[in-house]
C-alpha cells in the first residue's frame, strides 16, 4: 500500500495532539516540575483550548452556506430559512451588546478598583524591597491625592438624575436612591481614610483599600441597575427568555406526550424479559411520586433497593464495559489505527 | 415601552412559541415550521459570541493589545507586556486549517486540525478513564460477608453484597463475546446477567419517563400561570 | 367501543397526558415528596460545612432549556441553602446557552432571602460572583483543578471585573479552597469531566450532583463508589430538598418544586394507567393489531 507524505503528516500530527497528555499522566509531577513543564501546563492547556475554539465559526458558515444559497436562489421553504438568519443575526448583536453592557457596568467602577490595586501594590512591592519602583513617600503621597480626585470627580455627579439613567421603573428609584445614599457615606469614610493614610503604616492603607473596594461595590451596583434596565438588557431578555428558553422547553417537552403514546402503543409484555422490566419501571416510578401513600408506605424503600443494587450493579458492568471499550478506541484513534481512512489522502 | 410592558410582552411570546410548538402535536404546521427555525437561529447565534467573550478577547486578545495592564498613579505599572502571549498566534493560525474544509485542494490541511484535536482527547482519556474507573472498580469489591463491631455477621447486608456482586459479574459475562460460552453454568449465569439487565433497563425506562414529563409539567406550569397572569393583566 | 379503544387516535391520548399534567397545576394541589436519602446526604453535606473555614462552593450550572424543568429547581434550592448558610458560591458554566441562569437564579434567591430577613444582604461579590461560561470542556476543568492562582486563571466575572477585586475569591487559590463542587447538568459527558479531571493526586473537592430523571440510574454508581456525596434526583430530588428546607427554616417561601412534583405524581399515574391499558387492549385485539392502530 503506497503511503502518502500528507496521511504520513496526518498520522504524525494526530499521534502529537495526544502526547502532551499522555507524558503528562504518565510522569510524576515531580519529574514534570524538573523540566518546567509543570508551571507551563495552564498555558499549553489554554493553547489547546484557543485551537478548538477556532473551530466555532464552521456552525456559522455551514448555516449561511445553506440557508444563504436557499434564500438567494428562492429554493423551497426559503421564508423559513429567512428567519432562521434573522434569528441568528438578532442573537449574535443582541449578544455582542449585551457583552459590551456589561463591560461598560465594569468599566464605571474600574477607577477606584485600580486605586484600590494600587494600595495592595505599594504593600507588596515594599515588603519584598523592591528598588525599581518610586519611594514609599511617593506611592503613598501618590495613592492619597488620586483617591480625593476620583471622590470629587464622582462627588460632582452624585445625584439621583446623573445616577440614575432609567426612567421606567420608578418603583426602583428608592433601591437606586439607598445604593446613592451609602455611597455618599462611603465617600466621605474613605476621603477619611484617604487622610489617614501613614506612610509605612499597612493597616491605614489597609483600610483605605478596604473602603475603595466599598466605593467599587455600590457604583457597580448602581450601574447594573442602570443596565438590567436599559433597552439592550430588555431586547437581549425578550430574545433569550421569551424565544430562547420558551422554545426549547417546549421542543423538548413535546417528548413528554409522545412517551405517553409510546406506552400505549410499544410497552408489551410478551416475555419474562419484559415483564421484569415493566415491574422495575413501574416500581422506580411509583416509589418516586408523593402518591406512594396510598399503595403502600414501603415502595420508597422498594425503589431505592432496586436502584442501589440490581440497578447499581447492572450499569456498573455497562459502564465498565463501555469505559475499556472508550479506552481502547482512545488508544486506536491516538495511534490513527482507528481511522485509517480518515488519515488516508484521497486522491481525485 | 415600560419595563413592566416589557416582562409582559416577553411572557406573552413565550407563550405563544409554546403553542406554537405544541401545534405540531395536531399535524406539521406553517406556524410550527416559522419558530422552529427561529429556534435554531437563535441557540446558533450564542456560541461565537461566548466564545469570543469568554475565552479568546479575556485570554488571548486583551493580553495581546496590552489593555490587561493599567497604569497606576505614580506611574508605574500593573504589569508588564509578556511577549510570550503572542505564541498565542500558533494555536490560533494552526485552528484556522480548520477551514480548509471549504477548499477543494487544500481539504486535506482540515484533517491535520481535526486529527489533531483528536489525539489531545485520545492522550486525555487515558486520565480520565483511571481516574474515574479505579473508585468504580474499587468499590465492587463488597464484603461477602459482612460483620458488625461486636463480631456479628450482618446477614441482610451479606445478602446484598453477595447480590451485587453476582449481578456485577453475570452482566459483564453476559458481554464476554470474545469466547463462546460452554456448559450448563455459563448459560444461566448469562441467562441471569439478561434478566438482571432488564431490571436495569426498567429503573431506567421509569426514569426516562420522569424526565420527559417533567419538562412538560414546567411548560404547562408556565402556560397555566405566568402567561394566564400575562393576558389576564392585559385583558383587564 | 372495544374497537374504538383499540383505534384510538393518538391525540386523544395526548389530550389526557396534559389535562393529568394541568388538573393539580391548576388547582396549585401539593402533596408532600417522597424521602429520598440521596437529597439527604446533599442536604447534610452543606449543613456540614462551616462557612468560618474559608473557601468556596463551585457551583456549575450545565443546562440549557432542555433540561430546564429539572435542573434549574435543583440548582435553586442549593444555592438557597448556600446562601442560607452564608457559603460564597463561584457559579460558572460548560454549556453556553446556560449563561442567562447563571444570572438569574441567584439573583432571585438573593431578593427572596432578603425579604424574608429584612435588613439582611445578599450581595453580588461577596456571597456570589458569576463566571459566565467557559469554553474549553475537559482541557478547562483540568487545568482549573492544576492551578496555582484561582482568581489569575479565571481573570475575570461575566460583567468584566477582575475577580481580584471581588471579596468571594479574596482568599481562594487552588482547588483545595474549593470546599464543595456542586454541578447540575442533563448533558452527557460533562458530568464525567468533573468526576474524571476536577482533582489532584491528593485532593478531591466534596462533590454533589443534581441529575436530570433519565441519568439517575447512571449517577448511583458515582454514589455508591464515593465519588458522589450527594445527589438530587431530578425534580423528586429536588421537590424533597425543598421539604428539607422548609423544615428547617420555618419562614421560608414555598417554591413551585412541590406543585410541579405532584403534577408530575399524577403525570406518571397516567402512564401507568396507559401502559396497562395498552396492554390489556394489545390482549384483547391481538398484538400486532393493538400496536399498528394506534401508532397511526
Amino acid at each position: 500500500m503506497e503511503r502518502s507524505f500528507r496521511s504520513d503528516l496526518i498520522r504524525l500530527v494526530t499521534f502529537l495532539g495526544g502526547v502532551y497528555f499522555f507524558l503528562e499522566f504518565i510522569l510524576p509531577v515531580s519529574v514534570l516540575e524538573s523540566v518546567g513543564v509543570e508551571a507551563l501546563h495552564e498555558d499549553i492547556s489554554y493553547g489547546f483550548i484557543v485551537f478548538s475554539s477556532m473551530a466555532m465559526g464552521l456552525g456559522l458558515i455551514n448555516l449561511f452556506l445553506v440557508h444563504g444559497s436557499r434564500i438567494i436562489f428562492q429554493r423551497k421553504d426559503w421564508m423559513y430559512s429567512f428567519v432562521l438568519l434573522i434569528g441568528l443575526v438578532c442573537m449574535m448583536s443582541s449578544t455582542v451588546m449585551d457583552w459590551r453592557g456589561g463591560q461598560g457596568v465594569a468599566d464605571k467602577a474600574r477607577p477606584f478598583e485600580i486605586l484600590r490595586e494600587f494600595s495592595d501594590v505599594i504593600e507588596r512591592d515594599s515588603t519584598a524591597s523592591r528598588e525599581d519602583v518610586p519611594p514609599l513617600e511617593i506611592r503613598t503621597e501618590a495613592l492619597r491625592d488620586a483617591t480625593f480626585a476620583r471622590i470629587a470627580e464622582l462627588r460632582a455627579n452624585i445625584d439621583q438624575k446623573t445616577l440614575l439613567t432609567f426612567s421606567d421603573q420608578e418603583e426602583l428609584y428608592p433601591l437606586g436612591e439607598t445604593y446613592i445614599e451609602n455611597l455618599r457615606e462611603i465617600l466621605s469614610g474613605t476621603e477619611q481614610a484617604a487622610r489617614d493614610v501613614k506612610v509605612g503604616d499597612f493597616s491605614s492603607s489597609q483600610a483605605l483599600a478596604a473602603s475603595l473596594a466599598q466605593v467599587s461595590g455600590f457604583i457597580r451596583r448602581i450601574e447594573q441597575l442602570n443596565y438590567d434596565h436599559s433597552l439592550t438588557k430588555k431586547t437581549y431578555d425578550f430574545l433569550y427568555q421569551g424565544l430562547f428558553v420558551s422554545l426549547g422547553s417546549a421542543m423538548f417537552s413535546l417528548l413528554g406526550v409522545y412517551i405517553a403514546a409510546a406506552a400505549y402503543r410499544a410497552f408489551r409484555i410478551r416475555s419474562f424479559e419484559s415483564s421484569l422490566m415493566m415491574v422495575a419501571a413501574v416500581l422506580v416510578m411509583l416509589g418516586q411520586i408523593p402518591f406512594y401513600v396510598y399503595i403502600s408506605e414501603d415502595l420508597p424503600a422498594v425503589r431505592q433497593w432496586l436502584m442501589e443494587v440490581p440497578n447499581s450493579a447492572a450499569f456498573r458492568a455497562i459502564r465498565i464495559g463501555a469505559a475499556i471499550a472508550g479506552l481502547v478506541m482512545a488508544f486506536r484513534m491516538w495511534l490513527s489505527i482507528e481511522s485509517d481512512s480518515f488519515s488516508k489522502e484521497r486522491r481525485g | 415601552m415600560s419595563a413592566n410592558a416589557w416582562i409582559t410582552a416577553t411572557v406573552i411570546v413565550g407563550g405563544i412559541s409554546t403553542l406554537a410548538v405544541y401545534s405540531f402535536l395536531i399535524k406539521e404546521n406553517p406556524f410550527y415550521r416559522f419558530f422552529e427555525h427561529l429556534f435554531i437561529g437563535i441557540a446558533a447565534g450564542f456560541l461565537p459570541v461566548l466564545t469570543l467573550k469568554s475565552l479568546l478577547w479575556p485570554r488571548v486578545f486583551e493580553p495581546m493589545l496590552g489593555l490587561d495592564i493599567v497604569q497606576f498613579p505614580d506611574g508605574t505599572f500593573s504589569g508588564e507586556y509578556h511577549s510570550s502571549i503572542l505564541l498565542y498566534f500558533f494555536p490560533m493560525t494552526f485552528g484556522m486549517l480548520y477551514y480548509c474544509i471549504y477548499s477543494k485542494r487544500f481539504g486535506w490541511l482540515a484533517k491535520l486540525a481535526i486529527g489533531f484535536a483528536l489525539g489531545a482527547q485520545g492522550g486525555l482519556a487515558f486520565k480520565g478513564f483511571f481516574a474515574e474507573m479505579l473508585p468504580q472498580l474499587g468499590s465492587s469489591f463488597k464484603p461477602l460477608v459482612v460483620i458488625d463491631q461486636g463480631g456479628h455477621a450482618l446477614i441482610w447486608q451479606s445478602l446484598e453484597n453477595c447480590f451485587f456482586v453476582f449481578t456485577l459479574l453475570a452482566v459483564m459475562y453476559y458481554f464476554f463475546f470474545s469466547f463462546k460460552r460452554d456448559g450448563k453454568v455459563g448459560e444461566v449465569v448469562a441467562m441471569s446477567g439478561r434478566w438482571l439487565m432488564m431490571v436495569c433497563f426498567g429503573a431506567f425506562f421509569g426514569s426516562t419517563v420522569m424526565a420527559r414529563l417533567a419538562l412538560l409539567v414546567e411548560r404547562v406550569q408556565f402556560l397555566l400561570i405566568d402567561w394566564y397572569q400575562a393576558l389576564s393583566n392585559i385583558l383587564a | 367501543m372495544r374497537n374504538a379503544l383499540q383505534n384510538l387516535d393518538r391525540r386523544v391520548i395526548y389530550l389526557f397526558v396534559i389535562l393529568a399534567v394541568a388538573l393539580p397545576i391548576a388547582f396549585q394541589y401539593r402533596v408532600t415528596p417522597a424521602r429520598l436519602p440521596s437529597a439527604e446526604k446533599f442536604y447534610d453535606v452543606i449543613e456540614s460545612m462551616d462557612p468560618k473555614e474559608g473557601g468556596i462552593a463551585l457551583v456549575s450550572l450545565d443546562f440549557g432549556p432542555n433540561t430546564k424543568a429539572e435542573n434549574e429547581p435543583q440548582a435553586k434550592v442549593v444555592i438557597e441553602h448556600l446562601m442560607r448558610r452564608r457559603i460564597p458560591i463561584a457559579l460558572l458554566t460548560q454549556y453556553a446557552l446556560a449563561e442567562g441562569f447563571l444570572k438569574s437564579v441567584p439573583e432571585e434567591i438573593a431578593a427572596d432571602l432578603m425579604r424574608e430577613y429584612p435588613g439582611e444582604v445578599w450581595e453580588y461579590g461577596k456571597d456570589w460572583v458569576n463566571l459566565g461560561f467557559r469554553p474549553g470542556n475537559l482541557l478547562f476543568v483540568q487545568s482549573l483543578a492544576k492551578s496555582k492562582d484561582m482568581a489569575a486563571e479565571l481573570k475575570r466575572d461575566v460583567f468584566g471585573t477582575s475577580l481580584k477585586n471581588l471579596s468571594v475569591f479574596r482568599n481562594v487559590k487552588t482547588i483545595r479552597d474549593v470546599r464543595l463542587l456542586a454541578e447540575f447538568t442533563g448533558l452527557v459527558g460533562v458530568f464525567d469531566t468533573y468526576i474524571q479531571f476536577f482533582q489532584t493526586e491528593d485532593y478531591v473537592p466534596v462533590f454533589g450532583h443534581g441529575c436530570t430523571s433519565i441519568t439517575i440510574p447512571e449517577a448511583y454508581i458515582y454514589l455508591d463508589s464515593g465519588q458522589l456525596d450527594g445527589l438530587l434526583e431530578g425534580i423528586a430530588g429536588a421537590a424533597w430538598y425543598s421539604e428539607l428546607l422548609s423544615q428547617k427554616f420555618s419562614g421560608r417561601k414555598e417554591d413551585s418544586s412541590m406543585v410541579i412534583n405532584t403534577a408530575l405524581g399524577v403525570a406518571h399515574l397516567t402512564i401507568i394507567f396507559f401502559v396497562l391499558f395498552g396492554n390489556i387492549m394489545g390482549a384483547l385485539g391481538g398484538r400486532k393489531a393493538g400496536s399498528r392502530r394506534v401508532s397511526s
